[in-house]
């Protein structure tokens, strides 16, 4: 795990409800909102980065639910690696197709930054589309966007442990 | 224009000044005259008949009539002035008009060989010198003593009044303005010569070199004026001037066989035009004749009521440029072509008429093949269109599915997934909700399946994002076979990366489906401006040589970019297809 993560994962223990203020109050059971609203122990922060708003809101929650802590989100490329740099996230979400550039060429960005932060791709299109830029570029892995999942990313972020 | 050929006027005139300087030449030799030496007799009898004869063909040759008229009367004016020297009461008359030679020689050049005289400023100056001549000169004369040139009684009915000082400043003058006019008159013929360009100056440059040369001299003579000379310098002076006068008339004699010999061009036209039909041919064939290389030829086509050239491109419509002019040509009272060429040509209207009259047929002909290649064009072009906007179309579907729909499905799958995750681990729930959860799951993960197809069916992201490398590379990932590719990973125009890539994609399925091949190999490398895709296969052959639908479309739509696509597929030996695409 990535020295970042497992301080977090360590020093959160005490302090679980208290980090996320942002996560509504408990309400009765047996609603969605319930159901989907009850965080996990938190695993790491990261920033999302994606164009279309609608998918970040879900993202977020999912998530958030899964136990991340969603510390920035931005919708194009030229503002991530600022960002990234600034906030230190354990992960940067980064989708391929962006409107002013590709989720490579910041991701290459990010690595000639020497950003420690692990980035995995995602994208709407198959990973076949991209297989040898994947392949090629900096990143922990790629994720189709309905794959993302808690335990999807934690699979990609575990497998990297030598 | 009237016709051309000597009036009777001219023809006495002729006859006298003729005579004239018969009998000038004759006194001159038998007499030996002090004042005049016989070696000076001689040329001069020779200017004043040069240019007598000289005016004489050039009156008969058409648009040169008023040079001709104008070398007539300074051929005239100068045998007068040899025959003064021997006939005395006609001295003083020869010494006030004598000067109008160099002003007639000027009025020559300046409307050399148009009649016009193009700008205020000729006009001017030409006006000053006969000004000069008729009244300066005149009052000169008055004051000249006669005796002090020609030392011999002279007996005139000339006004004199002899006074040496006022004759002094009247000489001076004379002079100085010689030199002022004089070097005008060079400047602007030099000026005209500037002007006229491309085929017309081969004709006329003799004419104008010794106009320059022989008012040069004229000028340069009434320098020396100003300088002592002793009588046998200013012999010699008058010898040289003598000789550099008659160059006009030769330089014009010159320029006249030269015309003629571009008449004779359009016989040779006649002869091109049956060896090289054809739009190229007959411009070829007509500039030639012209002695125009810049000629151009523009062809009226009737049904859009436009000029176009002779690929049937549109003609610029904005007028012609400096230095340019066009003739029409007309068959049948309508609108042929129009020829643009040099201005100057308009000086040989005659030459031009008679070669748009020799071409008249083959200019149809050539009309009908540029219109013909006019329309071809714009079929082209329209379809060339269509293709674009059928990919812009595709291109906008693809991105409007993807940003819409499907990252709408994206946002309720993992909403759904986390629905799924939160009531797996809820304790309490119905007994159904956990496998109809997973079900919704798995549904949505279809749609957004499907939806990816439909979108990589439509035009793959990939091809658009990374080039035709990487998406061929994931089209040979997905084939049922084994695919090998070799695929230059430069970018083209988005037109051939989609053509090529859908012939790759068409080909690869055909394969599939119907070769029963083990494997397949796709290229495509830039080859000049084209891009050439192959696709070959070790399977049954015998493909249609038109192929399937499929082929057929993807054929029009290679066609429609301006390439072509060839099928070879002999039975038992394989499938091979190449498309040749324009990708510059």
């Amino acid at each position: 795990m990535l020295p970042g993560l497992r301080a977090r994962a360590e020093g959160a223990g005490g302090q679980a409800g208290e980090g996320f203020p942002s996560v509504p109050a408990p309400r009765p059971r047996r609603t969605l909102e319930s159901v989907i609203a009850k965080p996990k122990p938190p695993v790491g922060t990261l920033v999302l980065v994606d164009d279309h708003a609608g998918f970040r809101q879900a993202a977020r929650a999912m998530l958030t639910a899964a136990g991340w802590q969603v510390i920035g989100e931005a919708s194009t490329g030229a503002t991530v690696p600022d960002m990234v740099m600034r906030l230190a996230p354990d992960l940067v979400l980064l989708d391929v197709v962006l409107p002013d550039t590709d989720g490579f060429a910041v991701a290459e960005r990010l690595a000639a930054a020497g950003c420690r932060s692990a980035v995995v791709l995602i994208s709407g299109h198959d990973r076949s589309d991209f297989e040898g830029r994947v392949r090629a570029a900096p990143v922990r892995g790629f994720l189709a966007k309905e794959m993302i999942s808690g335990r999807a990313l934690a699979q990609l972020l575990g497998g990297d442990r030598p | 224009m009237s016709q051309p050929g000597p009036g009777l006027p001219r023809l006495a005139a002729v006859a006298v000044s003729a005579s004239a300087g018969v009998l000038a030449f004759v006194n001159a030799v038998l007499e030996h005259r002090a004042s005049v030496p016989y070696y000076s007799a001689v040329p001069d009898a020779l200017v004043g008949w040069a240019y007598i004869t000289g005016g004489m063909v050039a009156y008969r040759t058409r648009r040169l009539d008023r040079t001709g008229t104008l070398m007539t009367a300074i051929g005239v004016i100068w045998n007068m002035n040899s025959v003064a020297l021997y006939v005395h009461a006609l001295l003083p008359y020869a010494a006030w008009l004598g000067g109008l030679v160099d002003v007639l020689l000027a009025q020559l050049l300046l409307q050399y060989p148009s009649r016009a005289l193009r700008s205020r400023l000729e006009r001017a100056v030409l006006a000053a010198a006969y000004v000069q001549v008729l009244v300066v000169n005149g009052v000169r004369t008055v004051f000249a003593n006669l005796h002090d040139y020609f030392p011999c009684p002279c007996v005139h009915s000339f006004p004199t009044v002899h006074d040496p000082a006022v004759f002094r400043v009247l000489q001076t003058e004379v002079m100085i303005a010689v030199v002022v006019l004089g070097s005008a008159v060079v400047a602007l013929v030099f000026r005209r010569w500037r002007r006229s360009s491309g085929p017309a100056r081969r004709a006329l440059n003799p004419v104008w070199f010794a106009g320059i040369a022989t008012v040069a001299a004229l000028i340069l003579e009434a320098l020396l004026g100003f300088a002592p000379l002793t009588a046998a310098q200013t012999s010699a002076e008058d010898a040289v001037v003598t000789v550099i006068l008659l160059s006009v008339p030769i330089a014009l004699l010159i320029g006249l066989v030269r015309i003629r010999q571009s008449r004779s061009a359009v016989a040779d036209l006649v002869l091109a035009l049956g060896r090289a039909p054809g739009p190229a041919g007959v411009r070829q064939a007509l500039a030639c004749a012209l002695g125009d290389p810049s000629l151009t030829v523009c062809y009226w086509v009737p049904e859009t009521q436009t000029y176009v050239d002779a690929d049937g491109h549109p003609a610029a419509a904005d007028g012609l440029s400096a230095g340019r002019a066009a003739t029409e040509v007309t068959a049948h009272g309508a609108p042929l072509a129009v020829l643009v060429h040099d201005y100057e040509l308009l000086d040989q209207r005659p030459l031009l008429d008679a070669a748009a009259a020799a071409a008249r047929l083959a200019l149809e002909n050539a009309r009908l093949q540029a219109t013909l290649a006019a329309q071809l064009e714009e079929v082209r072009a329209s379809r060339a269109r269509i293709v674009q906007a059928g990919l812009e179309e595709r291109r906008k579907v693809e991105r409007d599915l993807h940003d819409g729909a499907q990252q709408r499905l994206l946002a309720l799958s993992l909403t759904i997934a986390m629905i799924r995750d939160q009531v797996k681990e809820s304790a309490d729930h119905d007994g159904q909700l956990p496998s109809l959860v997973e079900a919704a799951s798995a549904q949505i993960c279809e749609a957004i399946g499907e939806l990816r197809e439909l979108g990589r069916g439509i035009l793959p992201a990939v091809l658009v994002h990374d080039g035709l490398a990487a998406a061929v590379e994931t089209l040979a990932a997905l084939a049922p076979l084994p695919v090998t590719a070799h695929v230059e990973p430069t970018r083209h125009s988005p037109a051939a990366e989609a053509t090529a890539y859908f012939v790759i994609a068409e080909a690869l399925a055909n394969v599939a489906r119907h070769a029963r091949a083990s494997r397949a190999e796709v290229t495509a490398c830039q080859s000049g401006r084209q891009l050439i895709v192959q696709i070959t296969d070790d399977g049954i052959g015998g493909a249609p040589p038109h192929g399937g639908s499929g082929l057929t479309g993807l054929a029009d739509r290679v066609a429609a970019l301006g390439g072509q696509l060839t099928i070879t597929s002999p039975a038992g030996h394989g499938t091979r297809i190449r498309a040749e695409l324009p990708c510059g």
